[in-house]
């Protein structure tokens, strides 16, 4: 058995002395047993070698035993002083151990300490950080002061008539100690109170903005906006005056574009006939009502149904079966256009495009023409006829159209084929519209006997005015300071408004002017929270108005549940058009099978499918109620409500 | 106080200012027609005579062009030639801009460009220019405030009072004094709102009632009743008493105006001001809300927690504090019928409350001796400290010295909430037991009563030293006076309005899923999300028997539970577009090759599965197989545990063995 073998089992080798003499003995009382037998108590780990070789029990066996004996305790020698070895090197080890056990614990020591104090340093840092931060502050504080270039000095009592230089310098020299010879040298730019003088009271209020001494800023302002809504409300007084003196209903009016006080209107007082005549009279003359002489006549062939001026030039456009474009010194057209043979109603220029017009047709188109072009421009039917429209005068490209079907709709001239918005309120047709000359908002006319102010990107109207008197409203004018609205109407008045109901007419003072601003502020500020919303929008309507209202909107539901009866997962019936809501304020493309069952346009210019939102949603349940002319309408003074069979009056 | 008016008051004030041998001229940009908020103020600055510099003439108009954008690198124009020493704008402390901040600014990421994001621009624009206004007014202020300081070494808390009105000036000096009422005491004090009138209530039925800066009694009568506590109403013509028995409300000649009979055993009481309400606390443990300005009750609410003698008001949101015997306490407004907090604060009974002039803070002291400091917006508690002898009365003052009454002394502590303190900045004991304080609005000065009358203690430091005339004016006139309670009235603010957060009001409300979904709901008048109930259609030749309608119907609930099923497993497992972008067959990008492969992990596909040159569709087609295959094993599972329950639940053991055996 070789050393490094016993090493390996040095806590067997008892048990291995222990088998050898065991083994013989047995050996000694059991010669017969074979060497197999005698061979199975040894374990594996016994090698032929160990194990005795022969089976007979003679002296050489035991001389042999021996030396194994032998040969083992030499080795256990040598074991055992490997042993010593091994102790001498452990011990050796723990030394070091304890001795690196010691190190580590002065290592622990000291690094508490360092850490101490680098933690009091960190301290000390964020203090002199603090320190270095707050004189950071006050250099700036003292640079903000320096560069203002002034002083304040405050508590310096106030003489009726003083001379607040001479103040100053007294003040300076008794108070603060400064030699007078200086102060003399002290020159002053300016020296003045704070505030203005106010009998009675200090000059100025002492303020201090810190937000912790005005707790509640956002429900104050919200208060304060509730309560200028409702003032708004008390305060909406929009009616001005009635102008009388026709003895027929209005049916034009003209503003002046230079004067504010001046206002042209024109009747029928009474007669009817065709005298196909342009007057041109001058407006130099004495406006005391005077009979006057024109300074020119012409005589047309058909009779005239419109006419406007331009807004520059001497020229002027009239509109019969044909546009025709006039010099004011020529007695013959310089141009006429014509596109589909029918009597055109209104034309219009524009008034930043000068060379650019529009014209409505009775056949419910708006034709759009150039001036300088010998054919028109651009046409659009609509599935009702328009009355009257009206360019918008910041935005040249855009006009609006006021239309039978008790909607007003805003084009884009560059896109007809879709409106840019289409402006609903109206419970009857649009007789006529005018914009404000901010180009933001306009004001239309309806034979619902009601005038509306729609903003002009809003689909719905901001006011409505109305009076117990006024009945069909003919035409409507926006004044050019922007304040004013004349409407004229069927029983021969015209009416004066206010264009914002609540405002206070006449020569503001300041603080009132200041407080009127603060209260616009917050109202936009709150617009939105449905309390004040609702008190703004709130409005009285004259009962049939009211009346038609919810009726068109139980029409409008009915007509949203007949075009979209289905839920939207059942829109693969629908093929080729996406999910199908209809917002009730939205316009959307029908299905396409559903496209000869609606009140349809007759002519759609571009084969563009959007081009038929204009007619989808809003179909009116009779389409020739309102005739164009105003003498039928005066005449009658009976008014039906849509959807009643009275038919045409 | 609105930003808009801000800016115009500025205005004012600015152009007064006289800016080096130049006048400053202040041009109002009108580019657009809303307000005077919007109107920008700019200066530029007027060459004078110089005929020299005519280039220079023509400066003021690009500037005001270029000034309308905010950027402002205007220099100055001198005539001597000499340098300006400052140029650019007059720089603005970072720690002043930030006093004057409100709130956060709008977030501009989500809102897509147009005409809002426009709107919100131009009132950010406002709101800073503003901000930086008052930043700048504040440097105009009149008065500076400060702190009483030792010598090295020596203790602020040692100085007595009688030194510090001897080293103040004589009108100061004065504000120190004691009144000796020995008779009807303990007594209870509050202050106006703006800090001219005290009212002192004696417990035993003596009220007194003066302007303390002139020492001139207003009124001065006994109620022959126990007075629990007293308080101003919002101008000092009027006072509440609580009495033994009612409320009664006198007015500034001791002429009783009121008693309320509905508000009984009334112990403590608190004024909101903004909400004209005074709310009161009662023995019978209700909390009661009085209009003042109609003279109606508007709330009353049983709060369930037994004697209520410990109120305090939050002065930023008009929430009530209320302490109660088992160490809570309690938030309230008038609009709910339950606290809107219950905080357990300490271990015994809750003594007193008092909460910080920023409404950030509540101060509470306990019957376990101990002073809690709590962050009001996150309910936690800030630091412990411990008093010896625990204190009775607490009140902080403008800007946050905490006086403590206990025995028959009073501590005042500075900055409780930030470092933590081992000792009073001022210390004064008195003559009794002390029963109330209340710091005066405005002054320095601590007013304590006790059971042996009343003491004015100074205290360097404890209230705002600049007033804001048109807020609170100490130095009213009759008339101002009047006027200020017309306006006060008007902006009275609804109880309703009362909440945590008063600034909500000015917030967007931003609609919940749910919510959009209801408006689009009544909007188009069905649910496009609902799901039809399925109604068998009639079949012929007897194929609609009962049976076989339950059947469909069957099914077609079976379908709809798979299908839910798996839209479960894909939304809990799969990366959605990982799956489902399998309607389009195109080489996948490396990125999504990724999240393909962390789709597969989430459904135990195997990655090797996943080829180099792999389409949408097939990832698709396995994860698809995946999904299936889940789905079934799941619904096996199901089944057998169906067939199981009902087996089990009939008893019928031969056909659960034959179940068995066919599996």
């Amino acid at each position: 058995m070789n050393s490094e073998d016993s090493e390996e089992n040095l806590e067997t080798l008892q048990e291995y002395i222990d088998r050898y003499f065991e083994a013989i003995v047995m050996k000694k009382h059991q010669n017969t047993l074979s060497p197999a037998k005698d061979g199975t108590p040894s374990s594996k780990r016994t090698r032929p070698a160990d194990s005795p070789g022969s089976t007979s029990p003679t002296g050489k066996d035991f001389a042999n035993i021996l030396d194994s004996i032998d040969q083992r305790l030499s080795s256990f020698d040598a074991r055992l002083s490997l042993v010593e070895i091994l102790h001498c090197e452990f011990k050796s080890l723990r030394e070091s151990l304890e001795f690196s056990q010691q190190q580590v614990e002065t290592l622990a020591a000291e690094n508490a300490s360092l850490r101490d104090s680098v933690k009091s340093l960190k301290e000390h840092m964020t203090h002199l950080n603090e320190e270095n931060k707050k004189i950071k502050e006050t250099i700036i504080d003292l640079q903000a002061r320096s560069m203002r270039d002034n002083l304040v000095f405050s508590g310096i009592p106030e003489s009726a008539e003083e001379d607040t230089e001479a103040t100053v310098k007294t003040f300076i020299k008794t108070h603060l100690k400064i030699p007078e010879d200086s102060v003399r040298n002290i020159r002053f730019e300016r020296i003045h109170r704070l505030g203005a003088k106010r009998p009675g009271a200090q000059r100025l209020l002492p303020r201090n903005y810190d937000p912790s001494l005005h707790p509640f800023d956002v429900p104050r302002e919200y208060t304060r906006a509730l309560n200028a809504t409702k003032l708004e409300r008390v305060f909406a007084k929009p009616f001005v005056a009635s102008l009388d003196g026709h003895r027929d209903g209005i049916n034009c009016m003209a503003k002046h574009n230079r004067s504010l006080s001046t206002l042209l209107s024109g009747a029928c007082d009474g007669e009817v006939g065709d005298d196909k005549i342009i007057k041109h009279w001058s407006m130099e003359g004495q406006l005391n009502g005077a009979q006057e002489e024109p300074l020119n006549t012409i005589l047309g062939k058909t009779v005239y149904t419109g006419i406007d001026h331009h807004w520059s030039d001497g020229i002027f456009a009239t509109c019969s079966q044909q546009v025709d474009i006039w010099d004011e010194h020529r007695s013959s057209p310089i141009r006429s256009f014509s596109w589909g043979a029918d009597s055109i109603t209104s034309v219009k220029f524009n008034l930043s495009e000068t060379h650019v017009l529009a014209s409505c047709a009775s056949d419910r188109s708006i034709i759009v023409y150039d001036m300088r072009q010998a054919t028109p421009l651009k046409k659009v039917i609509m599935d009702m006829r328009t009355n009257a429209l009206c360019w918008n005068p910041m935005e040249a490209f855009i006009f609006t159209s006021a239309n039978e079907d008790y909607n007003l709709y805003t084009f884009d001239m560059r896109y007809l084929d879709t409106p840019v918005k289409v402006h609903m309120d109206h419970v009857s047709a649009v007789l006529d519209v005018d914009y404000s000359p901010t180009g933001k908002e306009f004001v239309s006319a309806s034979f619902d006997k009601s005038i509306r102010i729609f903003p002009a990107d809003s689909g719905r109207s901001r006011e409505v005015y109305h009076t117990k008197r006024m009945q069909h409203v003919i035409c409507v004018k926006w004044s050019m300071d922007n304040k004013y609205i004349l409407s004229g109407s069927d029983e021969m008045n015209i009416r004066l408004w206010k264009a914002n109901a609540s405002e206070k007419l006449g020569v503001l003072t300041p603080r009132e002017k200041a407080a009127f601003n603060y209260n616009q502020k917050l109202k936009d500020k709150f617009q939105h929270h449905p309390q004040i919303r609702r008190i703004s929008r709130h409005r009285h309507l004259p009962k049939p108005i009211f009346s038609q209202i919810k009726e068109a909107r139980i029409m409008k539901e009915a007509r949203r549940r007949k075009f979209c009866p289905l839920p939207p997962n059942c829109s693969s019936r629908m093929e080729g058009c996406s999910p199908f809501y209809i917002h009730p304020d939205e316009l959307q493309v029908p299905p396409n099978d559903l496209l000869t069952a609606l009140p349809g346009v007759a002519e759609v210019p571009a084969v563009h499918s959007e081009a038929l939102r204009v007619s989808l949603v809003f179909a009116p349940p009779s389409t020739s109620r309102c005739g164009g002319s105003a003498e039928g309408q005066g005449s009658s003074g009976i008014w039906a409500p849509p959807g009643s069979d009275h038919g045409p009056l | 106080m609105d930003q808009s008016h801000q800016v115009h008051v500025f205005g004012r004030i600015w152009s007064s200012s006289v800016h080096g041998v130049h006048v400053a001229i202040y041009c109002f940009d009108y580019n657009d027609d809303d307000s005077i908020s919007s109107n920008a103020l700019k200066r530029y600055f007027n060459t004078g005579t110089n005929r020299e510099e005519t280039p220079a003439k023509k400066k003021p108009v690009q500037k005001v062009a270029k000034n309308a954008r905010g950027k402002k690198k205007s220099k100055k124009i001198v005539i001597s030639g000499k340098e300006d020493p400052f140029v650019g704008d007059v720089p603005v402390p970072a720690g002043k801009l930030e006093k004057f901040s409100r709130g956060e600014k709008n977030e501009l990421k989500n809102l897509s460009r147009g005409r809002l994001k426009d709107i919100v621009i131009k009132s950010e624009e406002n709101t800073s220019l503003a901000q930086k206004q008052a930043a700048r007014y504040d440097l105009l202020l009149p008065e500076e405030a400060g702190f009483l300081e030792g010598d090295d070494g020596e203790d602020t808390c040692t100085i007595s009072q009688e030194d510090i009105a001897e080293a103040v000036d004589i009108t100061a000096g004065s504000k120190h004094f004691n009144l000796t009422l020995n008779q009807f005491g303990p007594y209870q004090l509050d202050y106006t709102s703006n800090g001219r009138h005290l009212i002192l209530g004696g417990r035993r039925g003596h009220i007194a009632a003066m302007d303390w800066h002139t020492k001139q009694l207003l009124c001065e009568i006994n109620v022959m009743e126990t007075v629990n506590d007293i308080k101003w109403l919002h101008t000092e013509t009027m006072f509440a008493v609580a009495q033994k028995k009612w409320l009664y409300i006198y007015d500034n000649q001791g002429i009783e105006l009121h008693c309320l009979k509905k508000f009984n055993d009334v112990l403590r009481m608190e004024f909101l001001p903004y909400h004209f309400l005074l709310a009161t606390a009662s023995a019978t443990g209700f909390l009661q809300y009085l209009d003042i300005s109609v003279g109606k009750e508007v709330n009353a609410i049983n709060a369930k927690c037994g004697r209520l003698d410990v109120m305090a008001q939050n002065p930023q949101n008009a929430i009530i504090h209320l302490g109660h015997p088992t160490g809570t306490v309690t938030l309230w407004s008038p609009s709910q019928k339950e606290p809107l907090v219950k905080m357990l604060c300490h271990r015994g009974g809750v003594r007193s409350v008092a909460v910080d002039n920023t409404g950030t803070y509540m101060v509470t002291s306990g019957l376990d001796r101990k002073l809690k400091v709590f962050d009001v917006r996150t309910f936690q508690a800030l630091k412990s400290y411990v008093l010896p002898a625990g204190s009775s009365s607490l009140s902080i003052s403008q800007r946050g010295l905490l006086a403590c009454g206990s025995g028959n002394t009073v501590q005042v502590y500075k900055n409780v909430w930030g470092t933590p303190v081992n000792k009073p900045y001022m210390a004064h004991s008195v003559k009794g037991s002390v029963w109330g304080v209340r710091y005066c609005p405005f002054e320095d000065v601590l007013g304590i009563g006790h059971t042996n009358g009343f003491s004015s203690m100074l205290v360097p430091g404890a209230g705002e030293a600049n007033f804001d005339a048109l807020e609170s004016n100490p130095f009213h006139s009759v008339k101002q006076r009047q006027e200020w309670e017309v306006k006060a009235l008007l902006d009275k603010i609804q109880p309703e309005l009362i909440s945590l957060d008063p600034s909500l009001l000015g917030k967007v409300d931003k609609a919940t899923l749910e919510q959009r979904h209801k408006d689009k709901v009544e909007r188009l008048g069905y649910d496009p999300l609902s799901k039809e109930k399925f109604i068998p259609r009639k079949k012929m030749k007897g194929r609609s028997s009962s049976g076989s309608t339950q059947k469909r119907k069957k099914k077609v609930a079976y379908d709809e539970q798979r299908n839910n099923d798996i839209r479960l497993i894909i939304g809990h497992e799969v990366h959605l577009d990982g799956v489902f972008g399998f309607m389009r067959s195109k080489p996948v990008s490396a990125s999504h090759r990724a999240s393909l492969r962390s789709s597969c992990m989430a459904v135990g596909m195997p990655q090797e599965l996943l080829p180099e040159a792999v389409t949408e569709d097939s990832v698709a087609h396995s994860v698809q197989e995946l999904i299936q295959q889940a789905v079934e094993s799941r619904e096996k599972a199901k089944k057998e545990q169906m067939i199981k329950e009902k087996m089990t639940a009939l008893g019928n053991r031969k056909a659960l063995d034959r179940f068995k055996k066919s599996e």
